[in-house]
């Protein structure tokens, strides 16, 4: 079979083959005619040479066979025999199928979906042009902090000094406030991001109706422009491409002119609805040392990281000299990053979990499924007996089960294919945003090429101790009926009990470690009352609000009214909510030179500690005689108070605030302590903050969160309070949130990851306790022979009770210190996303240890009963 | 009928039927008759070898099987040989000739030698 013609005629041979052995067949007649013809002259009558010459003509089939050896591929041939037999023999035992079949579905399945998610997360280059040219640019400083944000100045000066870059862009997201745009008749919050000119050239990604920034359009252009996002165009405007070319009020007041829509594949920063460009203006937020934005930059084709990262460092060091002052210029070098290295970093630990967990239950899957061979392969070891006296060898009869089990493989791949859709499809709808990546979620062909890998593997896999036990046989014995039974069975079957057993374990312990965890962030002490406090987002437009004479009489009436509302109990307002964002600001204490680690800016009015529960630990809080004629004040938190002034009394310190306090030289004393407020999520760590009167910051009151303390839901007080807002200017809408639905934000992405793992852990916990209750079912029934002796002899039901459990506990037993001991190998790697205790904890191992037994005991209920029902007269009987 | 009193080897019959066949075109039966004869009746193929052999030839291109009507009128599967087939027959008949001659030259000290010390 060497040459292609020679190959090709035999292909051709077999399209035709039912054609030829008719003609082999008519061949083979027409020799024996001539035999008989020959032999009747040489004497024989008809009859007698007609018999004469069949008895030596022989068997014919075995010359067609032979003939047909010459001329077909027989590997091919016999293939599609096993594959039509393996068919008609699963067809035969529908209830192992059907149950092979969902279990291979979804164990496939569940793993091609994960897949999917990890080949778009992490695989799958971010849709932006060339995206490894893409860098993320951060300010480093001494002492390890290499990661913060940016300032303009400095970016400005970057830019103009590096030499590796195509395009360099900074932008900033307001710190997940929302902008109001008013367009049509209601204004519209939208999550806003301001960029300068070259950030859509970084990206490479053009605009799909109209235009998106270019050179020159950012940093304060006389006609600014703004480009909409795919999903705020049809939100905002029905998707009308009319939107084009008109002019939105945006937040501050100025109006932009619509320039284009960003395709639906583009969300770069994460969730952004319009895209402004950075203003041009002065003031701390914008000053040197206001190091509140983020830089990206495309490299130049022909530039190296290390190399280009080398340059960076040379120009921090350069700006250091012209600006040695620590308080202006924090930078002491720039980290340079690939922008997919940031993007990925958070989900990889998730991502990577769910598909080992999930790969785990389809081990367990597997096993089940060979486990259940085991027993169907005793059914038919008479069907293979016949087969081997018939001159079967023992490696066709391997191949055999095996093509059967590979086509049940294949056609459970299929089904996952079906079934990985369907999960891909309800992860999409019901993941938090932090989890599904950039790039969507589709089925490509590398997704394909694993399930069809997995289906063949798995088939192999499940089919491969059927086929060695069922081919290894005494002949006489198995045709014998009522020997069912091999030593080599049992103790196969029970191995995979202790495999399934034990990657359970490891599945259970990931899960408990994980709930734990779970339990103990929603324990944290969050500083401040959770329920009943309704918060509201709102932004002033600068163009109407644009001295504190414009914003002042705003924000009281507001309060006014809302304390004069019945039920609320407490109202005043923030400029940054309890857990959400945060920002830090540089500090300045009194009589200290060393730079510190800077503290959170909190703007407050009256009342704001009484509305958000936080206690005064020491001194007082405001009062409205801390107005701008006397001495400026700050109440600090505890965490502030201790690092600054441990063991003592913070009170009468003085401190000051750069960056983020428009007054930024004017020295605070210090007049009271409140408790530790969380921030950012529940596990985040405390930040010491410090708090500043609105009353002695009027110039700041451009953008609040009010808080409200209602008597009973937040919710209901919704539609007063938006009233309220209303009345006091319609075109200003707020956000509208509670801090318990904060909470819950915050804890988003942990609890779905931590739902998902014990949904594995269960599901394999459910396939093992089956696997177990299968392997005892179908050992305990080739025993009922030996139950009926045994009972007849005189044993009592418990103690053949006793029997049957022993012989399940061993391998139960093996599997659990087996899983145990993998589990506490592997718990390392989940180290990341455990809470308040320690990977290792061995409190975890022995939760899972009962949780197991019982899992174990219930498989183990059903058949231990059918045991001991056994009569021993019937038992003694049946054979 | 005489039986068979060699156990013919599948490669010389291959290389019998391509010598047979050299001399023109013929089906199953008239094929082995003739190869009958020609051994003086030492070789009697049974259709059990003969056909497989047949069609492993036509297999590899060395023989053209095609459908015509015998001598009787009955139709019949005919066999010639083809070029390639030719080529083979050489071939074969050399490599035919160099075992036969290795066989020989170890038997030939055998006769009539004055038996080893």
């Amino acid at each position: 079979m060497i040459t292609p013609t020679h190959l090709l005629r035999r292909l051709r041979y077999l399209l035709g083959r039912t054609r030829r052995t008719g003609a082999v067949d008519e061949e083979m007649r027409f020799h024996l005619d001539m035999l008989t013809a020959a032999l009747v002259r040489e004497g024989l009558s008809p009859a007698e040479a007609r018999a004469r010459a069949e008895r030596e003509f022989g068997s014919t089939m075995r010359v067609r066979e032979e003939v047909g050896d010459a001329h077909g591929l027989t590997w091919l041939d016999d293939l599609w025999r096993d594959l039509r037999f393996g068919a008609r023999a699963l067809r035969r035992s529908a209830g192992y199928t059907t149950v092979a079949l969902l279990t291979l579905a979804l164990g496939i399945g569940g793993t091609v979906a994960v897949f999917t998610v990890v080949n778009s997360a992490l695989l799958t280059p971010l849709p932006f042009r060339e995206p490894d040219r893409i860098m993320t640019l951060w300010t480093a400083m001494e002492g390890g902090v290499d990661r913060m944000t940016v300032s303009v100045p400095n970016f400005r000066d970057w830019k103009a000094q590096s030499t590796s870059f195509d395009a360099m862009a900074i932008y900033g997201t307001g710190f997940g406030t929302r902008a109001s745009i008013v367009g049509g008749s209601e204004p519209i919050l939208a999550a806003a991001a301001q960029v300068s000119d070259e950030f859509f050239e970084v990206f490479g990604v053009p605009a799909v109706i109209g235009r998106a920034f270019q050179r020159g359009d950012g940093f304060g252009t006389q006609a600014p422009g703004m480009v909409l996002s795919h999903g705020f165009w049809q939100r905002a405007f029905g998707g009308d491409s009319a939107v084009i070319g008109t002019r939105l009020g945006v937040g501050s007041g100025r109006a932009y002119t619509v320039l284009g829509i960003m395709g639906e594949a583009f969300d770069f920063p994460r969730g952004t609805e319009v895209w402004i460009p950075m203003p041009d203006i002065q003031g701390a937020f914008w000053a040197r040392n206001g190091i509140n934005f983020r830089v990206v930059g495309r490299l130049s084709p022909d530039r190296a990281i290390e190399a280009t990262q080398a340059e960076l460092t040379v120009i921090a060091r350069r700006l250091r000299e012209t600006y040695p002052n620590r308080e202006d210029n924090h930078a002491d070098d720039i980290t340079l990053s690939p922008l997919s290295t940031e993007v990925t970093a958070d989900v990889q630990d998730a991502l990577l979990l769910f598909q080992g967990a999930v790969v785990l239950v389809l081990l367990i899957g597997c096993a089940n499924l060979a486990g259940a061979g085991l027993a169907r392969g005793v059914v038919r070891q008479r069907e293979m007996a016949v087969r081997a006296a018939l001159g079967a060898g023992r490696r066709r009869l391997i191949r055999q089960l095996l093509t059967e089990h590979l086509l049940l493989g294949l056609a459970g791949g299929a089904l996952g294919i079906a079934v990985a859709l369907g999960l891909v499809r309800v992860f999409q709808a019901t993941a938090p945003a932090n989890l599904i990546p950039f790039t969507s979620l589709t089925m490509d062909s590398r997704a394909i090429a694993i399930a069809l890998v997995l289906s063949v593997l798995v088939g192999l896999l499940v089919g491969l101790v059927p086929a060695w036990l069922g081919s290894r046989m005494d002949l006489r014995s198995s045709m014998v009926a009522g020997v069912g039974e091999g030593p080599g069975r049992a103790i196969t079957g029970w191995t995979l009990v202790a495999a399934e057993v034990g990657l359970a374990v490891v599945l259970a312990v990931g899960a408990t470690l994980l709930l734990q965890s779970f339990r103990n962030v929603l324990a944290q002490d969050t500083g401040v009352r959770v329920e009943g406090v309704l918060t509201a987002q709102v932004q002033l437009p600068g163009q109407r609000y644009r001295t504190t004479a414009d914003r002042m009489p705003y924000w009281n009436t507001v309060l006014d009214q809302a304390r004069a509302t019945p039920g609320v109990l407490a109202a005043a307002a923030v400029n940054l909510a309890p857990l959400s964002i945060a920002g830090t600001a540089f500090l300045d204490v009194e009589g200290r030179t060393e730079p510190n680690e800077g503290a959170g800016f909190r703007l407050v009015t009256d009342d704001y500690f009484r509305a958000v529960g936080v206690r005064l630990v020491e001194g007082r809080s405001f009062t409205p005689a801390d107005d701008a004629e006397h001495l400026p004040v700050t109440v600090i938190n505890q965490a502030l108070a201790d690092r600054e002034w441990p063991g003592e009394s913070p009170l009468g310190k003085r401190v000051r605030s750069r960056g983020f306090d428009s007054q930024g030289d004017q020295w605070l004393t210090v007049i009271g302590v409140v408790n530790n407020i969380r921030y950012w999520s529940l596990e985040a760590e405390i930040r010491p903050e410090l708090f500043v009167y609105y009353r002695q910051r009027p110039e700041r009151l451009d953008a609040m969160t009010l808080v409200l303390h209602t008597q009973g839901s937040p919710q209901a007080f919704v539609p007063s309070l938006r009233g309220i807002l209303h009345r006091a200017d319609p075109e200003v809408p707020g956000s509208f949130s509670t801090l318990a639905e904060r909470r819950g934000e915050t804890v988003r992405d942990r609890r779905f990851i931590m739902t998902l793992l014990t949904g594995f852990a269960v599901f394999g916990l459910m396939l093992a306790a089956l696997g177990i209750y299968g392997v005892l079912a179908y050992t305990t029934a080739s025993r009922t022979r030996e139950f009926g002796i045994r009972m007849a002899l005189g044993s009592r039901r418990r103690e053949v009770m006793v029997l049957v459990l022993r012989r399940a506990g061993v391998p139960v037993a093996l599997g659990l210190i087996g899983g145990l001991a993998g589990a506490y190998g592997l718990v390392g790697l989940l180290r990341s996303m455990v809470y308040g205790l320690d990977p290792h904890d061995l409190r975890t191992f022995m939760f899972v240890v009962p949780v197991l037994i019982m899992a174990a005991a219930v498989a183990c209920l059903i058949p231990a009963r059918r045991a001991i029902r056994v009569d021993p007269i019937i038992a003694l009987r049946s054979d | 009928m005489a039986v068979s009193a060699f156990d013919l080897l599948q490669g010389t019959l291959d290389l019998l039927v391509l010598r047979t066949l050299f001399e023109g075109e013929m089906h199953g039966w008239a094929l082995a008759q003739r190869i009958f004869d020609r051994s003086s009746s030492a070789f009697q193929v049974q259709q059990g070898s003969l056909y497989p052999a047949l069609h492993r030839l036509e297999d590899q291109g060395w023989v053209r099987g095609s459908w015509g009507i015998s001598e009787q009128g009955r139709r019949a599967r005919f066999y010639a040989l083809t070029a390639a087939g030719r080529r083979q027959l050489v071939r074969e008949r050399a490599n035919w000739e160099r075992y036969v001659e290795a066989v020989r030259s170890v038997l030939r000290p055998l006769e009539g030698a004055a038996p080893a010390r």
